[in-house]
C-alpha cells in the first residue's frame, strides 16, 4: 500500500504511445477494473439504493425513497460512538506497541531479522477466530484472571467480559497490520539520516521526533488506516472476549440484516459506517501531513 | 610503519573569511593537533578494521585519509564522528578526549557520501537543522543559514525541495549544513563519489578553495589518488588498518615510503634488485636480477639495511624516455640504457604512453610528451626496436 | 498449560452440540472450524404469520397406507441434500444409499436460514432436492416458489408424526413440510450454587439480581424476549406496545446483571462455574449433567411458558431427484432410523413409534421429551423480530449489559 505523500513521482513527459501499446495497457488493466467495478463499486451502489428503500415483505429490499433509515440510525447513535471509541483507542494502542517493535525489527534485531517477521505472520495460518478463542481459555477464570485472583485474594477478578479484554484481544488480531507498514518504511529509510541527525547535534529523541518520525508517517499512516477501518466493523472481539457486553455497528448490522431482516436500515447504517471511515481518514491524512509540503506534480 | 607529518610549511594559512568561523580557539600556533588518535584499533568481531594507529591532523588542514576500500579510513572517520567507539586507544578532539561522547556532542560535522539529506525538509530547513538542535534564535538561525547557502553558491535556494536538486547542488546543501554549525573539523566521506567526472573536478577545486575560505580542518576519505592530491595537504595512506605513510602530495608522489604507495598513488615501473650499498645521504647502488647495476635513492631512510637485502625499483613513466635503436648518445653519466621493442604505443593527446619489452628489466612502462620541442613524434610502432633510458634521480629504492 | 486447555477447548467445543444459531456461523466461519459449532438447531425467531401453540388434535391429512419399506421402489441415484452441519446420523445416510442405491449423496451446509434463503435467490433453484429450514422460514419460502408439496404417497411413514405436530401456522394444511426435530428455550441452572427454584420465568428474574455478573443470556433477541413476555403472561410474540414496555422494563433490570451475551458458549460458562444461572438453548447443556463435575446442572422449560423451535424437511421446488428426496423422507421416519437421528442429534422427536426405540432415559427426561401439561403452554415463533419497537429495546438492552 503506497501513501499519499510518496506517490506522487515527478512525472515524465509521456511519449507518444501506439494504438497497440495501449490496447495492451488497457487488456492487463482489464481484470483488476472489472474486479473493482463489479466487486467494490456496484455494492456501494446497491448498498446506498437499498439505503433509501423499504423493507421487503420477506425481509430484503422493496424499494421507495425516504430518509427514513438514516434519521432512525442517528436517533440511535450509541453503537457508532462505542465503534469510535474502540477503533480509536484499538488503533491508538497499537500504534504504541507496533512503533517500537517495527523499529527494533528494522534496526536493531540483525539476522533475527527474518525470523522475527516470520514470527509476525505465523498467526495468520490459524482463523482469526481460533486464535480470539484461544484468549478464552488463557484470560479466563482457569488461566490468568485465576492466577491474578489467587494472587490478589479476589475470586471474582475476571479479565473476560472487560474492556481491557476487547482491547487486548483487538490490538492482537491488528497489531501485525500495524507494524508491517511502519517496518516497511523503517527498513527503506536511510540509516544515514540518523546518524547526521545525530551528527548535527541532535539527541536520540530529537532525532527519533525531527527525522524518524516523519520520514515514517507514511507508514504509521497506512498502518493506522488498515488497523482503523477494520476496527470500526470488528464485533468479533467483543463478542467472544467481551463477552457480547458492548453493542457495536458490527451487533448492528448483523441485527439488521439477520436478525430483522430489514436490508435498507443495514444498508443506512452501513453508508453511515462507511462514511465515518472516509470522514475519520480524511481528517487523519490532513492531521498527518498539514504543513507539509508534498512534492508537486509537475510534467515539464 | 608511521611517518611524522610534514606538511605544515607547506600548508597555506588562509584567513578565516565570513562568519563561518567565529570561533577563535584555534590558530596556526594552536598547541594542538585537531584531531589526534593514539593507538586506535578498532575491531569488528574477528576482523581488526584499524591497528593501532597514531594520527594527528594539523589544524585548518585539508589532511586527506586514503586508500583502497576495507583500509580502515571510513572506519576512522565514523570514530572521529562518534559512530563507532575505538576497541583501544583514544582519540582527542581540540586537546580533549572523547571518549564516551556521543556524536550529538562533538563539534565535528560530517557530510556524508550519499549526502544524507533530510527528505521532508527543505534546503534552508536541513542547513538551519543544526542550529535549531543548539536552539539558536530563528532570526540568528536565517542569518547563518543564508550566509551559509551563499558560501556554497545556493543563494537563493533555500525553498528548494531537496529532490528538485541536483547531485551537484545537493553536495553543496551537505556542505552547507555541515558548515553552518562552526565545527571544529569537518569529515568528508567520500562526498565527490556520486557525482560524474567532470562536475568531480569541479567540486574538488571548490572543496579546496572553500577549505581555505573558511579555515576549518577537512578530513577527507577518498579512494581516489588523484582526488587526494589535488585537494590535500597532508595525504594518510592506509592499508589493512595501517597507515602506510603520510605526507604532502609531493612527498607521497617523490619520495614514496614502500612499493604500496608508489603504486597507489600514481604509476610506477617496479624492478626487483638486491642491495650492494648505501650511504648516510640514502645513495644506494643495487643489482637488478638481470646483473644491471643502478644507484638511486633509498626512501626510507630509518632503514638499516644489510648488503643482498631484497628490494624493489620504482621509476615513474614519466621520467623513462624512449629513443630509437640508432640513437647515438648512449654514453651519458649516471643514465641507464635498455634496449626492447615496442608492445603498444597509446595516444594521450598531451603525450604517449609506450609498453615496451625489454630484455634486461622486463616491461616497462614509459610516456613521452608530445609537445614539438621534446624531439617530435617517435614514428615507431609495434614491434620496432627502441632503447629505454632514465637517469638515476629517477631511482626510488623501495624496502619490501 | 494453555495448550492442553486450548486442545481440550477445541475438542470440546467439536464434541458439544454448541448452537447453530450461534455467532460462529454469524461470523461465517464453514469448512474445517465447522467442527467448533457443530450441528445443534437452535431456537430461531423469524418470520411469518399467525403462531399458533401445537394444538392436540388437529387434523391432517395423514398417510393412510402402512408403510412397507420392504418393497424398496426404484429411485434416482443421487440425492442432493443442503442442511445444517452434521445434522443427519452417518449411518443413517450409509444405510439409506445401500438401501435405495443412492450412489452419489451430497451434503452442502448452510450457517443460516437466510444464508439458505440467499443461496435459492442466487439460482441454487434446482440444484437441491432437499432442506432442513426452520419451520417458521417455510412460509416464505413456498410463497418464494422454493418449496414443493410433498407427496404425502410416498411417505408412509408420516402417518407417525403426533397430531400436536400438524396443522401448526407455518403450514397449516401439512402440504410442504415433514418436522424433522424440534426442542425449547430454557432456564439453566447451577443447582449447587443456586438454592432457589428457579422452574419459571417469573422466578428467573426474580432470583437474577442475586446472582450479578454469573447470568449468561443467548444473542438472540427472539429468545430473549420469551422470557419478560411470558413472565408476565403475554404471548411471546406479543408486538403490544404496552406488553413490550413493561417487558423492556424487566429485561433493563436484569441487564446489569448479565454477565455475556453468548449464542456459542453459553455451556462453557455454565461448565466452569463463570455463570450460575442461563436464559439458554439445550445444545450443549444436557450433556453436562452426564459428567460427575456438572451434574448438578439443571434445563427447565419454563412452566408459564416458553418458545418452541421446530426444524422441517422441505423437498425443493424443481428438485432434481424428486424421487430420491421422497425416499429419504419416508426412510428418515421410520421409526428406527427416526430414534437414531433423535439419539444423535439430542433433540425430541415429533414420531410416536420412534419412542420406542428411544432410549427410557432420554425419553423420559422432561428437558427433552415435554410433558403433556407443559407442551400445552408452548408457543412456535411468529415473524416479530423485525418489530421496530422489539429491535429497538433489544438494542437498548444490548448496550445496558453489565
Amino acid at each position: 500500500m503506497t501513501t499519499m505523500a510518496e506517490a506522487a513521482p515527478a512525472r515524465a513527459r509521456q511519449p507518444r504511445r501506439s494504438f497497440r501499446s495501449a490496447f495492451l495497457t488497457g487488456l492487463l488493466l482489464l481484470p483488476a477494473s472489472l474486479w473493482y467495478l463489479v466487486l467494490l463499486v456496484a455494492p456501494l451502489v446497491i448498498i446506498v439504493l437499498f439505503s433509501f428503500g423499504e423493507r421487503g415483505k420477506n425481509g430484503g429490499y422493496a424499494g421507495g425513497f425516504s430518509f427514513d433509515n438514516y434519521i432512525a440510525a442517528f436517533e440511535r447513535n450509541t453503537p457508532f460512538v462505542t465503534s469510535l471509541f474502540m477503533a480509536v483507542a484499538g488503533t491508538v494502542l497499537c500504534l504504541l506497541l507496533a512503533l517500537p517493535l517495527a523499529y527494533f525489527i528494522a534496526t536493531r534485531a540483525g539476522h533475527r531479522k527474518s525470523l522475527l517477521i516470520v514470527l509476525l505472520v505465523v498467526p495468520f495460518w490459524t482463523s482469526f477466530l481460533i486464535r480470539t478463542y484461544a484468549w478464552l481459555t488463557i484470560l479466563g477464570p482457569e488461566g490468568l484472571a485465576g492466577f491474578i485472583g489467587d494472587a490478589i485474594g479476589d475470586p471474582a477478578f475476571r479479565i473476560l467480559g472487560t474492556p481491557f479484554a476487547i482491547l487486548l484481544g483487538v490490538v492482537y488480531g491488528y497489531l501485525p497490520l500495524m507494524v508491517f507498514p511502519i517496518y516497511v518504511t523503517l527498513e527503506r529509510m536511510d540509516r544515514t539520516l540518523v546518524e547526521a541527525s545525530k551528527d548535527l547535534g541532535a539527541g536520540r529523541w530529537a532525532t527519533f521526533r525531527q527525522i524518524t518520525l516523519p520520514i515514517t508517517l507514511p507508514g504509521l499512516v497506512t498502518g493506522s488506516i488498515l488497523v482503523f477501518i477494520p476496527l470500526m466493523g470488528e464485533y468479533v472481539v467483543p463478542a467472544i472476549l467481551g463477552y457480547g457486553r458492548v453493542f457495536l455497528i458490527g451487533n448492528q448490522l448483523v441485527l439488521q440484516f439477520l436478525e430483522a431482516r430489514d436490508w435498507p436500515a443495514g444498508a443506512a447504517k452501513a453508508v453511515i459506517l462507511i462514511l465515518i471511515m472516509l470522514v475519520s481518514i480524511v481528517f487523519y491524512l490532513w492531521f498527518s501531513y498539514r504543513g507539509r509540503k508534498t512534492r508537486e506534480v509537475s510534467v515539464l | 610503519m608511521t611517518v611524522s607529518p610534514s606538511v605544515a610549511d607547506q600548508r597555506t594559512s588562509p584567513a578565516p573569511v565570513s562568519g563561518l568561523v567565529g570561533s577563535g580557539s584555534r590558530s596556526a600556533g594552536d598547541a594542538h593537533p585537531d584531531v589526534e588518535l593514539i593507538g586506535v584499533t578498532k575491531r569488528f568481531g574477528d576482523v581488526v578494521a584499524v591497528d593501532r594507529m597514531h594520527l594527528a591532523i594539523p589544524a585548518a588542514s585539508f589532511t586527506s585519509l586514503l586508500g583502497p576500500s576495507g583500509c580502515g579510513k571510513t572506519t576512522t572517520l565514523r570514530m572521529i564522528a562518534g559512530f563507532e567507539q575505538p576497541t583501544e586507544g583514544e582519540i582527542l578532539l581540540a586537546g580533549r578526549p572523547i571518549a564516551g561522547v556521543p556524536p550529538y556532542q562533538r563539534n565535528v560535522n560530517t557530510v556524508f557520501q550519499h549526502y544524507a539529506l533530510f527528505p521532508h525538509m527543505d534546503v534552508a530547513q536541513n542547513v538551519g537543522y543544526g542550529l535549531r538542535q543548539r536552539k539558536v534564535a530563528k532570526a540568528e538561525e536565517k542569518r547563518r543559514v543564508g550566509e551559509a547557502l551563499e558560501l556554497v553558491r545556493l543563494h537563493g535556494y533555500g525553498g528548494r525541495r531537496i529532490w528538485e536538486m541536483s547531485g551537484g547542488q545537493q553536495q553543496r546543501v551537505a556542505l552547507a549544513r555541515a558548515l553552518v554549525n562552526r565545527p571544529t573539523v569537518l569529515l568528508l566521506d567520500e562526498p565527490l563519489g556520486a557525482l560524474d567526472l567532470k562536475l568531480r573536478k569541479e567540486m574538488q577545486l571548490e572543496l579546496k578553495a572553500l577549505q581555505q575560505e573558511v579555515g576549518i580542518t577537512f578530513v577527507y576519505v577518498t579512494h581516489d589518488q588523484e582526488e587526494a592530491l589535488t585537494m590535500s595537504d597532508m595525504i594518510v595512506v592506509m592499508r589493512d588498518g595501517v597507515i602506510q605513510q603520510m605526507g604532502g602530495p609531493a612527498e607521497l608522489y617523490e619520495r614514496p615510503a614502500n612499493r604500496f604507495v608508489s603504486d597507489f598513488i600514481g604509476t610506477s615501473n617496479f624492478i626487483r634488485a638486491s642491495l650492494i650499498e648505501t650511504d648516510a645521504a640514502g645513495r644506494t647502488t643495487v643489482r637488478t636480477d638481470n646483473g644491471l647495476v643502478v644507484a638511486g635513492h633509498l626512501t626510507d631512510r630509518t632503514a638499516q639495511l644489510a648488503a643482498g637485502t631484497r628490494v624493489t625499483i620504482a621509476v615513474r613513466p614519466e621520467r623513462v624516455d624512449v629513443v630509437g635503436a640508432d640513437d647515438p648518445d648512449t654514453e651519458r653519466p649516471g643514465w641507464t640504457n635498455v634496449a626492447g621493442r615496442i608492445i603498444q604505443g597509446t595516444y594521450l593527446g598531451d603525450q604517449t604512453e609506450y609498453r615496451i619489452q625489454t630484455e634486461q628489466v622486463g616491461e616497462l612502462l614509459a610516456r613521452r610528451q608530445n609537445a614539438a620541442g621534446a624531439g617530435g613524434a617517435l614514428g615507431a610502432g609495434p614491434g620496432d626496436p627502441v632503447v629505454v633510458r632514465w637517469h638515476e634521480d629517477a631511482n626510488l629504492i623501495l624496502v619490501d | 498449560m494453555a495448550d492442553q486447555d486450548l486442545d481440550q477447548m477445541l475438542k470440546r467445543m467439536a464434541a458439544t452440540k454448541v448452537n447453530r444459531r450461534g455467532f460462529l456461523w454469524a461470523a461465517g466461519l464453514t469448512g474445517g472450524a465447522a467442527a467448533l459449532a457443530a450441528c445443534t438447531p437452535a431456537a430461531t425467531s423469524a418470520p411469518s404469520a399467525s403462531a399458533a401453540a401445537p394444538s392436540v388434535g388437529a387434523s391432517a391429512p395423514a398417510p393412510s397406507d402402512a408403510a412397507s419399506p420392504s418393497a424398496v421402489a426404484a429411485v434416482e441415484p443421487e440425492l442432493f441434500m443442503i442442511n445444517w452441519g452434521d445434522y443427519v446420523d452417518p449411518d443413517n445416510m450409509k444405510q439409506f444409499q445401500a438401501e435405495f442405491k443412492v450412489d452419489k449423496f451430497t451434503y452442502d451446509t448452510f450457517a443460516s436460514n437466510e444464508e439458505l434463503l440467499t443461496k435459492l435467490q442466487g439460482g441454487a433453484k434446482g440444484q437441491y432436492d432437499i432442506s432442513a429450514p426452520t419451520a417458521e422460514f417455510v412460509p416464505g419460502m413456498v410463497e418464494q416458489g422454493f418449496v414443493q408439496k410433498i407427496d404425502w404417497a410416498k411417505v408412509p411413514n408420516a402417518q407417525y408424526i403426533e397430531a400436536a405436530f400438524k396443522g401448526l401456522w407455518w403450514d397449516p394444511k401439512d402440504e410442504y413440510q415433514l418436522p424433522k426435530d424440534w426442542g425449547t428455550t430454557g432456564i439453566t441452572v447451577r443447582t449447587k450454587i443456586v438454592k432457589e427454584e428457579v422452574k419459571t420465568w417469573k422466578q428467573f428474574f426474580e432470583v437474577a439480581p442475586k446472582y450479578t455478573g454469573r447470568i449468561v443470556v443467548v444473542d438472540s433477541p427472539g429468545d430473549v424476549f420469551v422470557a419478560p413476555l411470558k413472565a408476565l403472561g403475554y404471548s411471546l410474540n406479543s408486538v403490544d406496545p404496552k406488553e413490550l414496555g413493561e417487558a423492556r422494563d424487566l429485561l433493563m433490570k436484569l441487564a446489569p446483571h448479565v454477565l455475556a451475551l453468548d449464542s456459542d458458549q453459553y455451556n462453557t460458562k455454565i461448565e466452569t462455574e463463570e455463570a450460575v444461572l442461563g436464559l439458554t438453548w439445550t445444545g450443549g447443556i444436557l450433556e453436562l449433567r452426564d459428567k460427575p463435575e456438572t451434574k448438578d446442572v439443571a434445563y427447565y422449560i419454563p412452566e408459564d411458558g416458553t418458545l418452541f423451535w421446530m426444524d422441517t424437511w422441505v423437498i425443493l421446488a424443481d428438485a432434481p431427484h424428486p424421487n430420491a428426496a421422497h425416499a429419504f423422507l419416508n426412510f428418515i421416519h421410520g421409526p428406527e432410523a427416526q430414534a437414531k437421528e433423535t439419539m444423535t442429534n439430542g433433540y425430541a422427536t415429533c414420531n410416536s413409534e420412534a419412542k420406542k426405540f428411544i432410549d427410557a432415559a432420554m425419553l423420559n427426561d422432561p428437558a427433552i421429551f415435554v410433558p403433556d401439561d407443559v407442551l400445552t403452554k408452548l408457543e412456535g415463533a411468529k415473524d416479530v423480530s423485525t418489530n421496530p419497537l422489539r429491535i429497538q429495546i433489544w438494542e437498548e438492552f444490548k448496550s445496558s449489559i453489565g
